[in-house]
């Protein structure tokens, strides 16, 4: 499980401070899809960088099964994001010099054949098959998001972290992109951030932010169950 | 291919692996090639041709023609000592392939020792036959004589080259070539013995030979015992201690350039890196969002470095190495200095170069990597946001007006990179420039000792005095003013950095009225003193000399127990130092001259 508690992230710009986030407390479950919803500059971003130990809390603690980020040193929280987590950023950041399947092999935990295998495989069920050997500059926007989510998807991860992943690509694209995201639900837990609600129609949770703080959080389960009573 | 293997980047950027290897090879191999054809034109040849030296020793007497037979007995009765046999040699100048000139001994021998040497030194006859007694004959390594370009039945004689054959006072026929480790050049001592002209000018001596395994403890014995302001000996040891000054010199020319050049080659290489690293700056951030660590990833870059720089390296060695085989097979070795392409002395100047690349590679990938912010490069496309600062676009000198297209914008704007590769190239220049720097300063140091000639001749005998007749010849002449019997000595000499050779300067015994022509022909000043009177131990010395020597008028030179500076030569009477000439208002007109009286001179 994991959870941020109390998180405040400040930036110090010249003499002037402000808090990216302010207070804000999220729990997320294994195997759930949560949603952080609000326009630019709502820190939302940095919530999610918080909650992935990018970035320090300047407050507050993220604990992953209870292990707390802020006692663990730099090559620890940096080896938890090479096992436990994946990352799908709003542009694809695919090495250019690599192949698309080589762009998947660089999140692998080993470099061999079985890994390799896998991801094929991953490829193939992504519709990406027939481009393994395929550079970035020759696939579209869309193609090259599902590379970068097949590079989160690789080793596993227990938690994908999705940073505006369909914020370059077209509607359709979009909503295709977050289709192949949803699906590793089966698999791990998966948090969105966007400004866009329709790309979070199947969210659990969708946590509202602005100016660095939670306005408003959704419970969808809660509200299917009940639903589902009435 | 392993997507995070460090040869991935390189192998799929052949271009610039391309460009940078071959960038990395060509220095390596202009230093490898520079140092190692130096040491073979100027350092190896200079121990080589004179090899013998670690089989025998020599033994002469100094300013005199014939040794001590004390210091013979003395030698003698060492028993370290296997053989001593008699010699007398004349020296020649073997050239080199650099226009250089090495003196070489032409080693008068008995009959009867002749075997012993050529045992010895293990020399073997392969062409003619050994120089019979009281004949003109000489054997030669074949080395020596490919250097002189000389066949069985050519003849060495001074009108063929006056440099070369300055000492070969009547011609000697080759009549027999010498194979062997060891240089050698043979004649008949009974020869140079009975002929007039060169029992004046050879070096009588003793030739001396260590008993197996004493060779250091004779070699000691000589230099520290017999050795003295009388005799002069001639060892292994002492050759040794040459060569290591001249490889000294070397090292002082060449360690600064190649530090120099190592510096430039390492900021050309540090300024491209830069730009790759700038151009993979989201790779980074990319890799180091999804879990690899900043040890990692400078870990990654300076491998990546030093995959080229260890290629480059390599490849650089063994184009020179095959450069060098080339030059040997085609100027070298038809000259008699064939070498091994492998120089050893050669690696010590190229390894710096990868060493000084991956390591400021090292250096730079750390440092910027521990800025490194990973959000910063995914939000922003920058490294870190620590310390920025918005930047000033500095003074435009046309006022306002803007001028994104100049050439110059982009430099004004990037100051640090423009700096780096100016900084590069400057560092290339002058460490391409140094060597001719400072041999053209040691030329021009050296002007003066050819102005001494400028307004006049010198005819010197190669006896010990000049032919009557010659003189008169001379003075004949309608176009000859002047005709100025002299005696020259060489009471001092100056030291040019960055040579370790004393550069002597000779003062002219002259009579007082020829002394008053001189001084009044090159327009000489005195800045302090004055001439030196007739029939004392007096001396004028140029301003050159005193400055170098720090030497002032009433200092004593050429006293042996107090040389007026170490090593300084010693003389069989004491001069002082009566005036200094000063300096010329035109540099281009200063001389070394330096003027004795002749009446002094002559009384010794």
């Amino acid at each position: 499980m994991l959870q941020g508690k109390e998180l405040t992230l400040t930036y110090q710009d010249g003499e002037t401070t402000l808090d990216a986030v302010h207070d804000v407390s999220v729990a997320i479950e294994d195997h759930q899809f949560i949603g952080i919803l609000g326009p630019s500059g709502s820190g939302k971003s940095s919530l999610l960088y918080l909650l992935s130990g990018l970035r320090k809390a300047t407050q507050g603690e993220v604990y992953l099964d209870g292990r707390a980020y802020g006692k663990m040193p730099d090559r620890e929280r940096v080896a938890l994001r090479r096992s436990e987590y994946g990352f799908v950023f709003q542009q694809h950041f695919l090495i250019n010099y690599l192949t698309t399947l080589e762009n998947v092999m660089v999140s692998a935990p080993v470099q061999d054949k079985a890994h390799a295998e896998q991801a094929k495989a991953l490829l193939a069920d992504l519709g990406m098959g027939d481009k393994l050997h395929r550079f970035p500059y020759e696939l579209s926007g869309g193609e090259r998001q599902r590379v970068a989510i097949a590079r989160a998807m690789i080793h596993r991860p227990r938690v994908i972290f999705a940073d505006e992943p369909t914020g370059l690509l077209d509607r359709h694209t979009g909503l295709q992109v977050m289709g192949l995201l949803r699906s590793y639900r089966d698999q791990g837990s998966l948090i969105a951030v966007t400004h866009n609600p329709e790309i979070l129609a199947e969210a659990d949770f969708v946590v509202r932010m602005r100016d660095g703080q939670v306005t408003k959080v959704e419970d969808r389960i809660a509200r299917k169950t009940q639903e589902a009573a009435a | 291919m392993n997507p995070l293997s460090p040869l991935t980047y390189t192998l799929r950027h052949k271009r610039r692996t391309l460009i940078l290897t071959a960038f990395l090879a060509l220095a390596v191999m202009g230093l490898y090639m520079l140092t190692g054809l130096l040491h073979e034109t100027y350092l190896v040849p200079a121990y080589t041709i004179n090899r013998y030296l670690s089989k025998f020793s020599l033994v002469q007497p100094d300013r005199a023609n014939t040794l001590d037979p004390a210091v013979v007995t003395q030698i003698r009765a060492n028993p370290d000592v296997a053989q001593v046999l008699p010699q007398s040699n004349v020296e020649i100048e073997a050239p080199n392939v650099g226009g250089d000139y090495f003196p070489f001994r032409l080693i008068g021998l008995q009959e009867a020792d002749v075997a012993t040497v050529l045992a010895q030194c293990g020399v073997t006859l392969v062409e003619g036959q050994l120089p019979q007694p009281r004949t003109n004959g000489i054997a030669l390594s074949q080395e020596i004589a490919m250097a002189l370009d000389l066949e069985i039945g050519d003849t060495l004689e001074r009108t063929e080259d006056e440099k070369i054959y300055a000492n070969i006072a009547s011609p000697l026929e080759l009549v027999g070539i010498l194979s062997g480790d060891v240089r050698l050049g043979i004649v008949s001592y009974e020869y140079l013995d009975s002929h007039e002209r060169y029992r004046d000018m050879a070096n009588y001596g003793v030739l001396v030979m260590a008993r197996p395994g004493r060779e250091t403890v004779v070699d000691d014995f000589l230099r520290q015992t017999i050795r003295s302001s009388r005799t002069k000996v001639f060892t292994h040891h002492l050759l040794k201690e040459k060569v290591a000054r001249d490889q000294g010199l070397l090292y002082m020319v060449g360690i600064p350039l190649v530090l120099l050049v190592t510096a430039a080659i390492t900021l050309v290489i540090g300024a491209i890196n830069r730009l790759a690293f700038l151009q993979r700056l989201t790779e980074f951030g990319t890799l180091h969002a999804v879990g690899r660590s900043k040890k990692w990833l400078t870990c990654r870059l300076t491998l990546e470095t030093a995959g080229l720089a260890l290629a480059g390296c390599a490849l650089g060695i063994l184009l020179a190495m095959g450069g060098m085989t080339f030059l040997s097979a085609a100027i070298y070795a038809p000259k008699g200095y064939a070498y091994s392409p492998f120089q050893v002395t050669a690696f010590p100047y190229v390894l710096p170069i990868p060493l000084a690349v991956i390591g400021f590679t090292l250096f730079t990938a750390a440092r910027a990597l521990r800025r490194m912010d990973a959000v910063a490069i995914v939000e922003r496309g920058e490294l870190s946001l620590e310390g920025k600062r918005p930047k000033r676009a500095g003074h435009d000198p046309d006022g306002d007006l803007p001028r994104p297209l100049a050439s110059t914008t982009f430099y004004r704007r990037h100051k640090g990179q423009a700096a780096v590769l100016i900084g590069a190239m400057a560092l290339m220049i002058v460490g391409t420039a140094l060597v001719v720097f400072i041999f053209e300063g040691v030329g021009d140091v050296m002007q003066p000792m050819l102005t001494d000639l400028s307004r006049m001749s010198l005819v010197s005998p190669s006896a010990l005095s000049l032919d009557a007749m010659v003189t008169v010849q001379i003075r004949a002449h309608p176009a000859v003013e002047r005709a100025v019997p002299t005696y020259s000595v060489s009471p001092l000499g100056l030291l040019i950095p960055p040579s370790s050779e004393e550069y002597r300067i000779a003062a002219y015994g002259v009579k007082a009225e020829d002394m008053a022509y001189l001084v009044e022909l090159y327009r000489l000043e005195l800045a302090e003193g004055h001439l030196p009177r007739p029939n004392t131990n007096e001396i004028v010395i140029p301003w050159a000399a005193a400055q170098n020597r720090d030497i002032q008028v009433g200092d004593v030179i050429g006293d042996r127990d107090h040389p007026i500076y170490p090593d300084a030569p010693t003389l069989p009477s004491e001069l002082v130092v009566s005036g200094i000439f000063a300096p010329a208002k035109n540099s281009a007109e200063d001389t070394w001259l330096s003027f004795v009286s002749q009446e002094f001179i002559n009384d010794y």
